[in-house]
């Protein structure tokens, strides 16, 4: 049964000083499924997620991805083996063009080698092939035409379709969006679903997604995790999340009441 | 004024912006690449100029076999540096840095039986126990380009001359390779860590080895231009290291515009003609002040022209202004 689950979060715990940030949380996320992590601001999901992706290491429990235990390996590795993380607010690299922010996620890449400069040809092949799928990548997202672009010129929202892109040419084997759609307008939420949704279809990926509001991921999840002070206190299908006492009383309370 | 109109002043002056251009080419690639505010690039060159000298006085080697060494040693000590603070972060970095190189500094300082100390490297002990100078097997091969030149260039040529095409050859070849390198998908990944450590590591690389590698190739090339240092001088002394040759280099870059590989000759050249050529003010207001005084005016003027360079044009002669002022 495990062999289904791409990511296996397994009651682990962090503290920063007296504060249990996350505090023996698990949870799993099914191979080509979305899973989206909610709660209120301090649940401990960003910090979740950074103990998922390597940024922080965790103080007890377990964590596997495909069957391989990632919870003592650094970023980098990690993102070695397939899973690929965004940050809040897009973080792009303003000082390189839109395609290079995508071309530098490629991976295996011979020419980030020093010695490669010695081997024109190799790192010429590759970054010809790279720069190719990455403006395909590009026109997926309809970013194609600011290839050549510096991507600090880009706006908020198609930083978000940048960054999204940039996770894609990684061939991840799981994507973690943190606040995908944090800050951005109703349009462009639908849009961005659609692309997630296409980028699911078209690339078989699994997700994990952190996001403040239940509203916004209940289409498109397949399974909801609430967190709230650090632990995963309910999940389950998106529509089981609203009838969930517990969920209710800490979390969606006020409002679900109200309506 | 005299001097002013001598061509073997400027020759001069041309030599030193040489040895400059290659000293400011190796923090052109830890800061206008990588973004590493390293300010003890001078420790790399003494190292390296101290090695050449004593390996030849002392141990007697060979000075060509001593120039690589020499070099070896410099990269040893970006290593150095490297592993033990590059995870500092900018300002940090910026102040472990200074304390390297003027450790470095006061190391050789007060080492009396292996350096010279204070005294210089007049002093190193050597192994026959008469004086020798570490340069004497390379001014044949500087008299064998003066003689090869002199007929086709007349009196100009001078051991200066020759000296003056060596270190330009190299500098130029040396800009052409780090040029390439800095077209390289290597160069990518340090310029994106030079704005921000967690995305290119949650991309999947090792910042950390990227910075390592940067910081000592780098190291390698400010320990080339100590190698030259130490061939154009014959002397060394400890106080030839000081801090602010590492900020001359630093002005090289902010005159050329940090990014961009061909700035460095360009701020070397300018950074050389201002800092000789303003030695010869020599009309008021400037003779107003002693000549004493004047030395310091010199430096005030590179301050200034500095700030007007930093208002008017932050990213240099060559650098693009977005990719300085992008901030958003």
């Amino acid at each position: 049964m495990s062999t289904n689950n791409i990511l296996e979060v397994e009651n682990v715990s962090i503290a920063f000083g007296g504060l249990k940030a996350v505090n023996g949380a698990s949870l799993t996320v099914e191979r080509g499924t979305i899973t989206s992590v909610i709660g209120p601001n301090g649940a401990g999901k960003t910090t979740l997620f950074n103990l998922v992706s390597g940024s922080l290491t965790a103080d007890s429990g377990s964590i596997k991805l495909d069957g391989t235990s990632i919870e003592k390996l650094k970023p980098h590795q990690i993102a070695h083996l397939g899973l690929i993380r965004t940050f809040q607010g897009a973080k792009i690299i303003k000082r390189l063009s839109v395609l290079e922010n995508i071309v530098l996620a490629g991976q295996n890449n011979p020419g980030e080698k020093l010695w490669r400069i010695m081997t024109p040809k190799v790192r010429r092949d590759y970054e010809e092939a790279a720069k190719e799928k990455a403006y395909g990548l590009l026109k997926e997202v309809g970013l194609e035409s600011l290839s050549d672009s510096f991507a600090g010129i880009l706006s908020g929202g198609q930083r978000k379709l940048l960054d999204l892109s940039r996770c894609l040419m990684a061939d991840p084997k799981i994507m973690l969006l943190d606040e995908p759609f944090a800050g951005v307008n109703p349009a462009l939420v639908e849009r961005l679903l659609t692309v997630l949704n296409t980028i699911r279809a078209k690339h078989s990926l699994s997700f994990l997604l952190v996001e403040h509001d239940l509203e916004t991921v209940m289409n498109i999840s397949d399974k909801v995790v609430v967190m709230a002070q650090g632990q995963v206190i309910a999940s389950g299908l998106p529509g089981s999340i609203y009838d969930n006492d517990v969920v209710v009383d800490a979390y969606l309370g006020s409002r679900k009441r109200n309506s | 004024m005299e001097a002013f109109l001598q061509p073997g002043f400027w020759v001069f002056v041309l030599v030193m912006a040489g040895i400059y251009c290659i000293f400011a080419l190796g923090l052109q690639v830890q800061y206008g690449l990588g973004g590493m505010m390293n300010f003890g690039h001078v420790g790399m060159m003494a190292l390296s100029a101290y090695s050449v000298a004593i390996l030849v006085i002392t141990y007697g080697w060979n000075l060509y076999l001593a120039a690589f060494a020499g070099v070896v040693v410099a990269a040893f000590g970006g290593a150095l540096l490297g592993l033990t603070t590059i995870r500092l972060r900018g300002d940090y970095f910026a102040i472990v840095s200074i304390a390297f190189s003027e450790i470095v500094r006061y190391v050789i300082q007060n080492s009396d039986n292996f350096t010279g100390g204070t005294r210089g490297s007049l002093a190193i002990p050597s192994k026959t126990g008469a004086f020798t100078s570490y340069t004497k097997t390379f001014e044949p091969v500087l008299t064998k380009v003066q003689d090869l030149l002199s007929p086709i260039l007349g009196d100009v040529v001078n051991r200066d001359f020759a000296m003056l095409l060596i270190v330009w050859i190299v500098a130029g070849l040396l800009l052409l390779f780090v040029s390439r390198t800095q077209m390289t998908s290597w160069a990518r990944v340090l310029r994106a860590t030079r704005e921000d450590d967690h995305v290119p590591s949650a991309l999947g690389k090792n910042v950390f080895m990227f910075r390592l590698q940067a910081l000592i190739f780098g190291s390698v090339i400010a320990g080339i231009a100590g190698v030259f240092w130490s061939l154009q001088f014959s002397i060394l002394a400890p106080e030839d290291f000081q801090t602010i040759v590492t900020f001359y280099a630093w002005m090289i870059l902010i005159m050329g515009g940090a990014t961009r590989v061909k700035g460095v000759p360009v701020g070397a050249l300018f950074f050389g003609f201002l800092y000789a050529g303003t030695r010869f003010f020599e009309f008021p207001p400037f003779t107003w002040f002693s000549s004493s005084e004047r030395a310091y005016l010199r430096v005030i003027i590179i301050g200034l022209v500095l700030i007007i360079l930093m208002i008017k044009r932050p990213q240099g002669v060559f650098g693009k202004r977005e990719e300085m002022v992008l901030e958003q």
